[in-house]
């Protein structure tokens, strides 16, 4: 029986069904229609041409498993960088905690393009670390990989997600016992085994709560390629923009977007999954 | 963002000030006190249409658009009472004329149309299948290649932006209509007929575009951004808008090339929206004349580097202004061409996709 | 420090010291612990016995001084690489495991050790956990996870146990029962045991040696009996608790014995340490110092509180402005008037 507390979720949970549910419906039954080009007008009806394009056309399955590898990679990323990050915040004095926090979250407040261009400032060809290199005379040529590349998005994505997997995973291990790690390095283990035997599983909530917004949100990132990746910038979501803002091809934009959004469901319920049996123990009801 | 504001505001007080003073001095010989014009902000500076207001006592009241899809929507569905005057971009005239939220132009109110250099006068994408005019173009500009004088020792052309000497200083437009227009210029389709590429044409085009990929900085999205690749020299050469040219131009050799392949213009109309009350449609013709006539023309020419469709004050301009504004060789309008959604735009866009994901 | 010199000597601490910043938690602590003996740390809270433990167990650096096992320093051995295993207070099992998996930890961690399986069987029959090696810790009373932990601790094989006030978490009855336990598991294991409390019974009940601590240093360290009987201070004296303190004055002194005038009169007892003529001096009075009843040489006191205490009573009364407490057959009233004798022979004078 639902307790008042679950009834005054009520609401919010109306507003996610509706929220949610009712535009993928619409784009659930929009894949199926067609477009009329010379009227602008969208003809409804049961077509398939538009699943066709999105699962025939090699294109867009490759668009959708890079963002799947795009959100991965920096997952993993974010996750061999934030334990480490997070456990020296740990280490410190509590006055200094604040600190650390808002040091932590500044890059979240300067927005994503100022960061953009940031990042061009230090990577460009004329950039800090092109510079900084060719004035030590470490290299005879600037750097062209450092900007436009695969590396240049997976290092923003990294950097702008970082705060996310930190924060999720300095909570996680706020709420660990140390005395859990100081008996597992008491039993024999040496820092790393009792960090994957210890720290890991009993930090897996928060390692899968970061993990999950990192994916969502570096999976789901368009900008960042677009503006950094230069030549390999495409993402799916681009793809989506141009069919249904550029093309007025929304039908096929429907059936990608839906397409993109399954696939990051399911591989992030796997990811999520995955964490959580780190864990170990199945929750069982204290007696 | 806050200068666009202080702008806007500045705008809207001297906008007021002149309504003011149109009401206290003309209003026995104004008929009409006050026209709304819906346009780009960036044709329409107060200095632009101060002179109007003192001509005929009607002051010009701005209405900002947002964008061209905006404009229509608001005439289809009536949001837009407001509005007394129009900007319909040429390319899409013929969506508005066949929506019927135009009226005919009356041509007789608009003496200076004779001014009009010809290609925009004699342009049919403003008239309608009744044969009547709904439609003027007053305002035109073109998409350069933007380069670096001191990067290229000859005016570059599409052929440029495709060629492999120039590895990894080249961009091109994130854009699927301009990017595959320039590849089929590229591949040598006539401009006429770029718009209307056939499918091997495309598969050709999209071929070329592939193996300019490597090439390639980068995909510019913005033309902020673009300006900002040539600022810090990521690229030297861009098929672009004017806007970098003009921002670098003092501090870096800036150059614009108009390939004789094919430029891509733009333009602005000026019309009347359908439902107009009469007692204002003289003065909305009033508007439309004083807009191909000498004061909008020298003004725009001025401070915002635009050329009006009128040769009215051409010839007075130094050589240096008609270089800035296009007019300098009138020749460059034979090879004007008119950026228009292909019948399979769709198709365009899943190359452009597949380019991309290439 | 005078406490007796073990056999051979297992670990010693020579100067050891830490401090965060401020004054000293430990404070150039020097001790030797024996291959086989039940040594425990007693003191209260914030003395420094956890944070020895802590330094012994590899937990914490020293500021200053050495720790060394068979002679050779430690210091920087991190805690895997001692032969010394822990047993915490509240015992940190890891939630995440069963308890088999928990006993087998320090198992799985090396190569070469044999029949997992086997050990921790014999580990948990040790302790009569044996049925429950599927069970989480959640899902185990205080006692159990206490005796988890201790198998845990055990089956590596330390050569040295530490254990940090593993008792103090649980009920009266269960902590005698377990004292009995954690005693003769040490006989039958044969390694050394060090011990955190702050309980004096439980350290008089399970020690070969205790160290008394104070403010981060040892004050006094020998058997259970010497450190009842002959306290080296007034600080352990009232620690062990049921003291009464009576400050005097030596008259005249040998090596071992001292004669005390206090407000009370005037006694001999045995003494520590060896005392000049005039010296400010306190005699310790244990209940079994004091005898009610007795006419003669004794002081009349009057009755402030009395506790009943099963055996007898507890009373508090007061002579002279001294407040003394003993044992009683029968409940006087308060505020009657009662004679008590004080035994010489069974007190003993301290240091003031």
């Amino acid at each position: 029986m639902p307790d008042s507390r679950q009834i005054l979720a009520l609401p919010v949970v109306l507003l996610l069904l509706v929220g949610a549910i009712l535009p993928l419906t619409i784009l659930v039954v929009i894949s199926f229609w067609s477009v009329d080009f010379d009227a602008f007008e969208l003809v409804p009806g049961f077509g398939l041409a538009s699943w066709r394009e999105i699962l025939g056309n090699p294109t867009y399955p490759y668009l959708i498993g890079k963002a799947v590898l795009t959100g991965g990679v920096t997952t993993s990323l974010t996750a061999l960088a934030g334990y480490p990050l997070a456990l020296s915040l740990l280490r410190l004095p509590k006055r200094w905690k604040s600190v650390a926090l808002v040091v932590l979250l500044t890059p979240l407040y300067t927005g994503e393009i100022v960061r953009i261009y940031a990042w061009r400032l230090v990577l460009g060809t004329d950039g800090l670390v092109n510079s900084l290199l060719m004035g030590l005379h470490l290299v005879d040529a600037p750097l062209k990989f450092l900007l436009f590349s695969p590396f240049t998005t997976a290092l923003a994505l990294f950097y702008d997600e970082l705060p996310f997997m930190t924060l999720a995973l300095w909570i996680a291990l706020e709420r660990l016992d140390m005395r859990l790690v100081e008996a597992a390095r008491d039993l024999g283990a040496r820092p790393l085994p009792a960090f994957i035997r210890v720290t890991l599983p009993l930090t897996s909530t928060g390692l899968c709560a970061g993990a999950l917004a990192v994916f969502a949100l570096s999976a789901g990132d368009m900008q960042t390629p677009n503006f950094l990746g230069g030549p390999s910038g495409a993402t799916a979501l681009a793809s989506i923009d141009n069919f249904f803002g550029t093309a007025f091809d929304w039908p096929t934009a429907s059936a990608l977007a839906l397409t993109l959004l399954l696939t990051l469901i399911v591989a992030a319920a796997l990811l999520a999954a995955g964490i959580l049996r780190l864990g170990g123990r199945p929750a069982r009801v204290a007696r | 963002m806050s200068a666009l504001l202080t702008r806007r505001q500045t705008l809207a007080s001297i906008v007021g000030g002149v309504a003011a003073g149109a009401l206290s001095l003309d209003r026995a010989k104004a008929a009409v006190s006050e026209l709304v014009w819906a346009t780009w902000d960036s044709n329409a500076h107060p200095e632009y249409v101060d002179p109007f207001k003192k001509e005929t006592g009607t002051a010009i009241k701005l209405s900002f658009l947002s964008s061209e899809d905006a404009q229509f929507a608001a005439l289809k569905t009536g949001a837009a009472k407001d509005w007394d005057v129009v900007n319909p971009g040429l390319n899409g005239t013929w969506r508005y004329i066949d929506a019927k939220v135009l009226q005919p132009l009356d041509l007789t109110k608009i003496p200076n149309r004779q001014y009009m250099y010809a290609p925009f006068k004699d342009t049919d994408k403003v008239v309608g299948k009744d044969g009547k005019t709904y439609a003027i173009p007053y305002l035109w500009g073109l998409n350069p290649i933007v380069y670096r004088k001191d990067k290229y020792s000859e005016e570059p052309t599409y052929a440029t932006l495709f060629d492999s000497k120039y590895k990894g200083q080249l961009a091109m437009r994130d854009y699927a209509l301009e990017s595959i227009a320039v590849a089929g210029l590229f591949i040598g389709v006539p401009r006429d007929h770029v718009f209307t590429m056939s499918d091997a044409e495309l598969a050709e085009a999209k071929k070329a575009l592939i193996a300019q990929k490597p090439l390639l900085r980068t995909y510019w999205q913005t033309i902020g951004d673009l300006t900002n690749l040539f600022a810090t020299n990521e690229v030297t050469c861009a098929f672009s808008w004017r806007v970098p040219f003009d921002a670098l131009r003092d501090k870096l050799p800036m150059g614009m090339a108009k390939p004789k392949a094919g430029i891509f213009g733009w333009s602005d109309c000026f019309a009347i929206p359908a439902t107009l009350s009469d007692d204002k449609v003289a003065a909305a013709h009033a508007f439309g004349n004083y807009l191909l006539g000498a004061d909008y023309a020298s003004a725009i020419a001025e401070i915002g580097n635009y050329a009006t469709s009128s040769n009215i004050i051409r010839d007075k301009l130094t050589h240096e202004k008609q270089e800035a504004i296009f007019v300098d060789d009138l020749s460059v309008m034979n090879s004007f061409m008119w950026p228009v959604a292909p019948p399979n735009y769709s198709a365009w866009l899943k190359i452009w996709n597949e380019v991309k994901a290439a | 420090m005078t406490h007796r010199e073990p056999a051979h000597v297992l670990l010693s601490a020579r100067g050891l010291t830490k401090s965060y910043g401020g004054p000293p938690v430990v404070d150039r602590v020097d001790f030797d612990l024996g291959e086989r003996a039940f040594t425990t740390l007693l003191g209260p809270s914030g003395c420094g016995k956890t944070t020895i433990l802590r330094l012994i167990g590899g937990f914490e650096r020293p500021s200053a001084g050495r720790i060394l096992l068979d002679g050779r320093p430690i210091d920087a051995d991190p805690p895997e690489r001692r032969p010394v295993n822990t047993v915490f207070q509240s015992y940190a099992l890891f939630p995440h495991m069963n308890v088999f998996d928990n006993v087998a930890f320090s198992l799985t961690l090396r190569s070469g050790t044999g029949d997992i399986a086997a050990k921790v069987a014999r580990a948990l029959d040790a302790v009569h956990m044996g049925e429950f090696t599927n069970r989480f810790p959640n899902e185990l009373s205080g006692g159990q996870q206490q005796r988890v932990a201790v198998a845990r601790a055990m089956v590596a094989e330390p050569r040295l146990l530490l254990l940090d006030e593993p008792l103090s978490a649980l009920d009266r009855k269960m902590r005698a029962h377990l004292q009995v336990e954690l005693k003769d598991l040490q006989r039958r294991l044969g390694i050394a045991f060090v011990y955190v409390t702050h309980d004096q019974e439980e350290a008089f009940a399970l020690s070969d040696i205790i160290m008394v601590m104070n403010a981060g240093r040892i004050v006094q360290a020998g058997a259970p009996q010497e450190i009842y009987r002959r306290p080296a201070s007034t600080f352990v004296a009232d620690f062990i608790g049921g003291a009464s303190l009576v400050s005097g004055h030596i008259l005249s002194a040998t090596a071992d014995r001292a004669i005390i005038r206090t407000a009370l009169g005037t006694f001999e007892a045995p003494a520590r340490p060896a005392f000049t003529q005039g010296e400010p001096a306190v005699l310790v009075l244990r209940p079994e110092s004091l005898a009610p009843g007795r006419v003669g040489e004794a002081v009349p006191a009057t009755v402030r509180h009395v506790t009943y205490a099963g055996q007898d009573f507890t009373v508090e009364a007061e002579a002279h402005g001294v407040v003394l407490r003993f044992a009683a057959q029968e409940a006087p009233e308060p505020g009657a008037t009662v004679p008590l004798a004080v035994l010489g022979h069974k007190a003993f004078v301290t240091a003031a």
